[in-house]
């Protein structure tokens, strides 16, 4: 038993520990009187003739105008001639137009010349009756605020209108499930303009009315708040609806609807208006008046609510040097920047670099001057570095300000000196500590070239101090370079030392295998130093590996085709020389001939003749037909040729060799005989 | 009235072949992912010289359901990614590499944190973002009149390819992650940190490994199929605040670097294309008749092609004025040779084949950095003489003809007067 009641405990403790607790670091920063001044530009630049904005929508852009520059406390130049012609173009329009109206009467309110349409009262009048009555959400509530600014100005009362059934139909509007509002009945989904519409007017119609029935409608309303901001989106520091308009109109009513019913408080919480504040922060470069507009009037809620008003904590200065290091002073301000009275704690100061370190200071109450809150870190001995400090903040008003956790960053800046370097190199790595193998670097001079051998490995050692102590700065790194190559390789850091220790492997794959002589400098930066660039030598690198190139492409070159060359032939007049001395037995046998002389007597005759010639005609032939395919022919035309004329050569032959075997027969016959 | 019809549909085809054919370059539809609608008011100015130039853009917060792709047809021709964060459940790193296949171009823009989504994508691309929560610090190059010196003065700009920033030589203020590049041709360093930057933790400054100039601040892919990927470790950089700044009071070159960058990664220059291509024989040592078209070993041919390079300001094709790669191979290169254009961009060069006969490439290529590929590929065989095609006489044979010839000659004379030669003895007899 008592062990299950131990092990409940420690659920208990355990989920206790583990819910998420919030802790309000105030806004990151503020709109300061140079923002202010940057809009007041920009509105300045969008008036066109006697209003602001274009043809089309100049009342809404006026409105949007003189809104923003109104709610800043900023004077709107030419006054007089925006009231004039803002009456003049509600007569135009005979006060019919609710929209108009509303930002007319708005213009007017706003600059004080409300009274310039007190004669027209009567058909304003007329136009809220009818919008109270019969118009969509929009129409209503802008006749609700119409009523009031009128009211204000003692230009109509509350007796004139059924104000109390204005809420019954607004409430009536609201979607049950989401919380959101439509337009009309007969719409089936609610948005969020809608909503911040509804929100405000009925905010404002249950502090002027004051009556129980309308204070009923109203907590109805709120009790579907927390759906309403579920559409909310969200990232680390900032929370938002869709647009900037529609989260600085939402934020203000549900901010308007908090001061008169305190429920709205528990949906609405100081971490959400943090977020919006920042939020709205961000959205500082306003590129429409529309927008300017509704970025003040978000603004404006986080400056004034009775939720959660956002408060930044500013440092005078946050560079020091260690000579002039003596207070650190801040201040308290709204979002604005208007110096909020508070008790500033510093609740630690820890090196940056070692956030869980032991603080170098802790629980110090600051004392306040004015408005300005300072410490005495001078005998803290804070060394050269960036250091967190994390303040609290308590507003002597507790009321409208909640307490804030900040955290500051300060920087004590000086000099460092590189002390005890060596550059040394050996084939291995245990003789690089030799003595014989290091060269000594002294601060600020330079080493001379240094041929590095190929299997060898090289080293850099050095300390880095800053008044005689120990310094480890942010970056350590030494860059090697020559005209086409260049690495810079981080140093490591052990035992109070840095070193790095170079191989021919590594570096020739970081060089691409470029071998020469390249430059070495040591780079030291850190943001609380001023930072050294020291050129300490300057070394030989050979690499056996193909050099890599520096060209994004490789560079081709021509190819030219190398055709293959003819055999050689012998001359033309080599080639007739040997055709004459090859002819030349045939000269000599036709000469021979010729000489001997020839006598063709056994030619035959009759028949004989006949079959002989034609032989010999048909050989000659074949052999004309050779020369014929030697000189133009083809072998397809001359073997055509060739077997036709086979036919007569074969038959002129048969028939000459049958007549001399009859010949040769009949003379060996007549021999014997 | 059947014709008119043929004739109507015929037409309505050829619009739209011709319209997804020349849909490739010059698309305008972009696709802008932020991480909520309203930081759209951040980068105003970036998006109204998008829009004044005529693009098209979708504006969707990361968390909605966007389709870049249906049915192989691209929804988008740009996406633009200022959603660091992003983890979106359609826009995933699949997504968006299946449309940088399709030849479409993306614009990512990274913080000090960033999504796998958005690494996976930068990784397949050839950059490795450093881990979450760094950012680029210089202890030297800074913007001295803010105490923060991860607020770079960069003036690393790209020098082997001048198209991409069109010779921008004002630094730019940046604040953002380092990435790493990979030694790749298709990979362009458009802007990185100096000798003396590095990359370091955001917390407390304390660097990485990641230092001087290998440390990349704005890198670009320019991919095969001419589709281009750019990142750039700060989304600030966009912003109207960014494009603002000065420095020791001249203005920033953040506009500027950012228009042109943008510029080139939307392909409204360097992409090219090649038509016109004419190869025709001029002159055969081939003694043949026989198909007098088709190319012979050490026929001498003309070649000739139009280049032409895309000028996305004008929205139309000039002649690209330079200087192109003509290889002839089969397997190896046989022939290489560079061509000069005219100021039409005409590249013609007349060439002699080779004495090997097969089926041949004949590759025109423009290898420039920062220029689309170019690729003009045409196959031809190259045959080799026919048995007609060798010259009919060589003179150093006539003593083999002569003696060939002179033998049938002397045969057939002696022949005859062997066989009818009548010997005078027998006469008297």
């Amino acid at each position: 038993m008592k062990l299950l009641l131990l092990l409940l405990l420690s659920i208990l403790i355990s989920i206790n520990y583990s819910a998420p607790t919030f802790t309000n670091r105030g806004i990151s920063s503020v709109y300061s009187k140079n923002d202010i001044n940057n809009l007041n530009r920009f509105i300045s630049t969008q008036k066109q003739g006697k209003l602001y904005g274009t043809d089309n929508q100049q009342l809404k852009d006026t409105f949007y105008a003189v809104g923003a520059l109104t709610r800043l406390g900023e004077s709107v130049s030419d006054a007089k001639t925006i009231c004039s012609t803002v009456k003049e173009q509600l007569e135009t329009n005979k006060f019919s137009d609710i929209e108009l109206l509303y930002n007319g009467v708005t213009i007017l309110s706003e600059l004080k010349c409300i009274e310039e349409i007190s004669s027209a009262s009567k058909k304003i009048q007329e136009t809220l009756k009818s919008k109270l009555q019969n118009g969509d959400l929009l129409e209503t509530t802008q006749a609700v605020n119409i009523v009031f600014t009128l009211q204000s100005a003692k230009l109509v009362t509350n007796d004139d209108f059924d104000l109390t059934s204005s809420v019954k139909r607004i409430v009536s509007l609201m979607v049950e499930d989401e919380g959101t509002f439509k337009s009309t009945e007969s719409d089936s989904e609610g948005t969020l303009l809608n909503t911040a519409a509804a929100y405000f007017a009925l905010a404002r119609l249950s502090h002027r009315l004051d009556n129980q029935e309308v204070d009923k409608q109203v907590a109805k309303v709120v009790h579907k708040m927390d759906t309403v901001i579920a559409n909310a989106e969200e990232t680390t520091d900032t929370l938002y609806f869709t647009d900037l308009q529609t989260t600085a109109s939402l934020f203000h009513s549900m901010l308007s609807l908090a001061s008169i019913n305190e429920k709205v408080a528990d949906f609405v919480s100081a971490k959400q208006v943090n977020q919006i504040a920042e939020y709205l922060l961000k959205q500082k470069n306003v590129e429409s008046l529309s927008n300017a507009y509704y970025l003040i009037v978000g603004l404006k809620k986080c400056q004034k609510n009775s939720v959660s008003q956002p408060l930044s904590l500013t440092l005078e200065k946050s560079i020091f040097s260690p000579s002039n290091l003596a207070t650190v002073d801040a201040f308290v301000t709204d979002i604005f920047g208007q110096n909020i009275p508070a008790t500033v704690n510093v609740n630690k100061i820890v090196s940056s670099k070692a956030p869980r370190s032991t603080p170098v200071l802790s629980d110090k109450k600051m004392t306040t001057t004015g408005n300005k809150h300072s410490i005495d870190v001078s005998n803290e001995n804070l060394k050269l570095g960036l250091y967190n400090i994390e303040f609290k903040v308590v507003p002597t008003d507790n009321e409208d300000y909640a307490e804030i956790t900040s955290t500051q960053v300060i920087t004590i800046t000086g000099s460092i000196t590189v002390d005890d370097m060596k550059f040394s190199f050996a084939p291995k790595a245990d003789q690089l500590g030799s003595p014989k193998n290091s060269q000594d670097v002294v601060f600020g001079k330079k080493l001379s070239l240094v041929d590095i051998p190929a299997n060898n490995l090289a080293r850099v050692f050095f300390r880095i101090n800053s008044d005689k102590q120990v310094f480890v700065p942010q970056q350590v790194g030494i860059r090697f370079y020559s005209p086409s190559r260049e690495i810079v390789v981080p140093v490591t850091h052990s035992a109070e030392s840095f070193s790095y220790t170079l191989t021919n492997k590594e570096m020739g794959k970081l060089l691409g295998y470029q071998s020469g002589n390249y430059q070495m400098d040591l780079i030291v930066g850190d943001q609380s130093i001023t930072p050294l660039q020291w050129n300490f030598g300057e070394i030989n690198l050979k690499f056996s590996q193909k050099t890599q190139p520096t060209s994004r492409y490789t560079e081709n070159q021509p190819i030219v085709h190398a055709f293959r060359q003819p055999e050689k032939r012998p001359p033309q007049s080599v080639s007739n020389l040997f055709t004459l001395l090859v002819l030349s037995p045939a000269a000599i046998f036709l000469l021979g001939i010729f000489v001997v002389g020839f006598n063709l007597g056994k030619f035959p005759t009759g028949m004989g003749f006949i079959w002989t010639m034609g032989f010999i005609a048909s050989v000659s032939s074949i052999a004309l037909l050779i020369i014929n395919y030697w000189i133009h022919s083809t072998m397809d035309v001359t073997l055509k040729r060739l077997a036709l004329l086979l036919i007569p050569t074969i038959f002129f032959g048969h028939r000459s060799m049958s007549y001399y075997y009859n010949k040769y027969n009949t003379e060996k016959e007549i021999k014997k005989d | 009235m059947m014709m008119i019809k043929s004739i109507f549909v015929s037409f309505i085809i050829a619009s739209v072949l011709l319209t997804s054919v020349f849909a490739e370059v010059g698309g305008k539809r972009t696709l802008v992912v932020l991480e909520n609608l309203s930081q759209k008011n951040l980068y105003s100015t970036f998006f109204k010289t998008l829009e004044k130039k005529g693009y098209e853009l979708d504006f969707q917060p990361a968390t909605t359901e966007v389709v870049l792709e249906k049915y192989g047809d691209f929804n988008y021709d740009h996406l633009v990614l200022f959603a660091p964060t992003l983890e979106s459940k359609t826009i995933t790193s699949n997504a968006v590499l299946n449309f940088i296949d399709g030849g479409n171009n993306v614009l990512i823009a990274g913080s000090n944190k960033i999504s796998e989504t958005i690494r996976d994508i930068a990784q397949e691309c050839g950059m490795d973002i450093e881990e979450d929560n760094t950012l680029v610090y210089d202890h030297f190059n800074y913007d001295k009149s803010q105490p923060d010196h991860s607020l770079l003065v960069a003036d690393q700009f790209i020098q082997d390819s001048p198209i991409i920033l069109q010779g921008l030589d004002k630094p730019v203020i940046y604040k953002g992650i380092g990435h790493k590049i990979r030694s790749n041709p298709l990979n362009f360093a458009v802007l990185t940190g100096s000798s003396t930057a590095y990359s370091g933790k955001k917390t407390n400054g304390a660097s990485t490994k990641l230092m001087g100039k290998s440390c990349g601040l704005v890198s670009s892919l320019q991919a095969r199929n001419n589709a281009r990927v750019t990142f750039s470790g700060s989304i600030e950089l966009f912003t109207d605040k960014s494009f603002g700044t000065t420095l020791e009071k001249n203005q920033s070159g953040n506009k500027e670097f950012v228009e042109n960058l943008v510029s080139w990664t939307f392909q409204e220059r360097g992409i090219l294309r090649s038509s016109q291509l004419e190869l025709v024989k001029i002159s055969t040592e081939s003694n043949s008749t026989v198909a007098p078209d088709v190319f012979t070993i050490k026929d001498e041919v003309s070649y000739s092609l139009k280049v032409e390079e895309y000028d996305g300001v004008k929205n139309e094709w000039v002649p690209y004025v330079s200087q192109i790669q003509l290889e002839v191979i089969m397997l190896d290169p046989y022939i290489r040779t560079f061509i000069k254009g005219d100021s039409k961009g005409i590249y013609k060069i007349n060439i002699k084949l080779p004495d090997v006969y097969g089926v041949f490439t004949f590759e025109a290529t423009v290898q420039k950095p920062g220029y689309g590929q170019l690729e003009h590929i045409i196959r031809k065989p190259i045959v080799p003489f026919r048995h007609d095609s060798y010259e009919r006489f060589i003179p150093a044979a006539f003593p083999y003809y002569a003696a060939c010839f002179s033998m049938i000659i002397g045969t057939f004379i002696f022949s005859i007067i062997f066989l009818f030669n009548k010997d005078p003895k027998h006469i008297q007899i």
